[in-house]
């Protein structure tokens, strides 16, 4: 098979700073890279917690080949502006995705999307649902991430869910050394992570004092529980075609195939990736692609 | 007016596949829409329609959930749900241009609109909002015993158990305040515990924390909107509200205080239900001297 991905990919925040550029979306900039314009298919990316549009370096390239691909950083992460030290809600952070999608002109996309960021996904759908938008969507792919909470969680209001990780997430940020062990945990094969990489990121989650901002990971948790209901109707209803990319050997989210059998609200087409944690396209980009492009 | 007399004076409406009950009375071209208040419905207006419908084409429906509307199949429709519910009902009304007024539960999806109508989303023009907080302090009392308990988590656990408790800390509280605990007929607090022991009453405990969440999580988003809103805002608050004091302080705090925004204290407990003609002429300044 031949190789979608170049040995030696590795690029700087610095150089992939310079693949974008900040839009002005409502009264913010949002970083964002723009490239492959000269399709008409058209992919939209939607990071995770904690990281940036960084995390698909390594596929960008190759994807770009066979898309638009439009991939930004969320408010608060990456090298877009933070919220004044104000919790930015999922429902706000999908007011600018949206937007920003309008100001450049898409109405038809394929969306990916990744822990934090199948949350915004959601909401995209919900709001589809509730004839609240008009964007149209041509497929989704989720890739590793916590599906809504199912509501025998949310009716026992005590039973603080996935509090050991949410804890284990907030303690990433104590420092370079806590951030790079247990995002080494996140992968099955902790040598697919470089310390390399990881400064990059890091350097990113500093930027603009991003590690005093970012510190909504309850609020998070607690908007799943308040949506459970708009959201789990939403993936039940959608008639959107939807498919996961999952790394296999994930640690921290494992519930979504779960659960989505369990409440029967899925005949989603699955592209299991072995021997993947839970970023399957640093760890696994190769396949990765191979999911997206049916290769 | 009985309640079923209430419902034939109204039509339902299927949005988004639930059935909304609406009423809509009043030949004016001012529409005014009202997003009522927890737990009750669109029949707290009752009193205030006659002369309302007089100025306004009034329409009031009940959120889903509440009222004539359908009852949710699993019951937890969020803030956000509700204002996607009544934003469609006003589309397919054919509204293009609406003062809203809000109670309670209903001004936090009025504050959601009105984000929306910030951020551009919604097409709808907005002439003026009231805001009244605190139609009932009835309903605040209740939510911050409620807040309370539920926050303890061993008190919580027996919530069922202690309502009568419950009920008993809330006319202390109210005779402290020299509040009647019967502020109305239909709003009796025994009635309201008494209520909380049933299943559904443990049903409702979890839609109530559902909101009182919604309201801090969401804290920031709503505040941003007033402060943002090129709509002028009329927020009528009354001071012997714990609850709206605390809010009132805190917005007042922040910095750059809009223009748009005006605060009317409704010093003397003036309330939809109890003192109508009043409430009316506090709220809209409608002189008209007939109504006193």
């Amino acid at each position: 098979m031949e190789s979608l991905i170049k040995d030696n990919t590795f690029i700087s925040s610095l150089d992939w700073r310079k693949k974008g550029s900040l839009i002005p979306v409502y009264n913010k900039n949002i970083f964002t890279i723009d490239t492959g314009g000269n399709h008409e298919n058209c992919i939209v990316i939607l990071h995770g917690y904690l990281s940036s549009s960084y995390d698909y370096y390594k596929v960008l390239p190759e994807l770009s080949k066979h898309y638009r691909v439009i991939v930004q950083d969320l408010i608060g992460f990456g090298f877009s502006d933070k919220p004044e030290k104000k919790y930015f809600t999922i429902i706000d952070q999908t007011d600018y995705v949206l937007e920003l999608w309008k100001i450049l002109g898409l109405n038809n996309v394929t969306i990916i999307s990744h822990g934090y960021g199948n949350l915004l996904t959601t909401e995209i759908l919900a709001r589809q649902n509730h004839l609240a938008t008009n964007i149209e969507i041509k497929k989704i792919f989720f890739c590793n991430g916590d599906a809504p909470v199912n509501h025998y969680n949310y009716l026992d209001i005590h039973n603080t869910f996935k509090d050991v990780d949410s804890e284990k997430m907030i303690s990433m940020l104590t420092s370079f050394g806590v951030y790079k062990k247990i995002m080494k945990d996140y992968f099955y094969d902790e040598t697919k992570i470089t310390d390399e990489e990881l400064t990059e990121m890091w350097v990113q989650l500093e930027n603009d004092n991003g590690r005093d901002i970012i510190n909504f990971i309850y609020h998070y948790v607690r908007e799943r529980k308040i949506f459970w209901n708009r959201w789990t109707t939403a993936l039940k209803e959608t008639e959107n075609s939807i498919e996961l990319i999952w790394g296999k050997e994930d640690k921290i989210t494992h519930d979504w195939l779960e659960s989505s059998k369990e409440e029967k609200t899925t005949n989603y087409e699955i592209c299991l990736i072995e021997k993947s944690g839970h970023f399957p396209m640093l760890e696994k980009p190769q396949e990765w692609l191979q999911c997206v492009l049916k290769k | 007016m009985t309640a079923e007399n209430w419902k034939s004076r109204g039509k339902f409406y299927s949005i988004l596949n639930k059935n909304i009950f609406v009423i809509d009375e009043g030949t004016s071209k001012d529409v005014l829409v009202i997003l009522h208040g927890y737990p009750t419905s669109s029949f707290d207006y009752e009193k205030v329609l006659p002369e309302l419908s007089k100025h306004y084409r009034v329409i009031i429906h009940d959120h889903l959930g509440f009222g004539f509307s359908d009852k949710p199949d699993s019951y937890t429709y969020s803030l956000i749900d509700q204002a996607d519910f009544a934003l469609q009902l006003w589309n397919k009304m054919g509204l293009k241009e609406v003062t809203i007024l809000a109670h309670d539960y209903g001004t936090s999806v009025a504050k959601e609109i009105l984000a929306r109508k910030n951020h551009n989303l919604i097409p709808i023009k907005i002439k003026r909002i009231y805001l009244c907080n605190s139609s009932m302090r009835l309903e605040h009392l209740h939510l911050r015993n409620m807040d309370q308990l539920l926050k303890d988590k061993k008190v919580g656990r027996y919530i069922a158990r202690l309502t009568s408790n419950g009920y008993r800390r809330i006319k202390k509280k109210l005779k402290r305040n020299n509040l009647n605990p019967e502020v109305h007929s239909q709003y009796d607090i025994k009635e309201v515990w008494n209520n909380l022991n049933s299943d559904e009453g443990k049903k409702e405990i979890h839609l109530l924390s559902n909101f009182i969440n919604e309201r801090y999580t969401f804290w920031h988003r709503w505040t941003e909107a007033l402060k943002a809103s090129e709509i002028p805002i009329k927020i009528v608050w009354e001071k012997s509200d714990p609850v709206a004091i605390k809010e009132i302080a805190i917005v007042l705090a922040t910095e750059n205080i809009n223009n748009n925004l005006e605060w009317l204290e409704n010093a003397r407990h003036y309330s939809i239900l109890d003192s109508p003609k009043y409430w009316i002429n506090l709220v809209f300044k409608i002189n008209d001297s007939k109504i006193f």
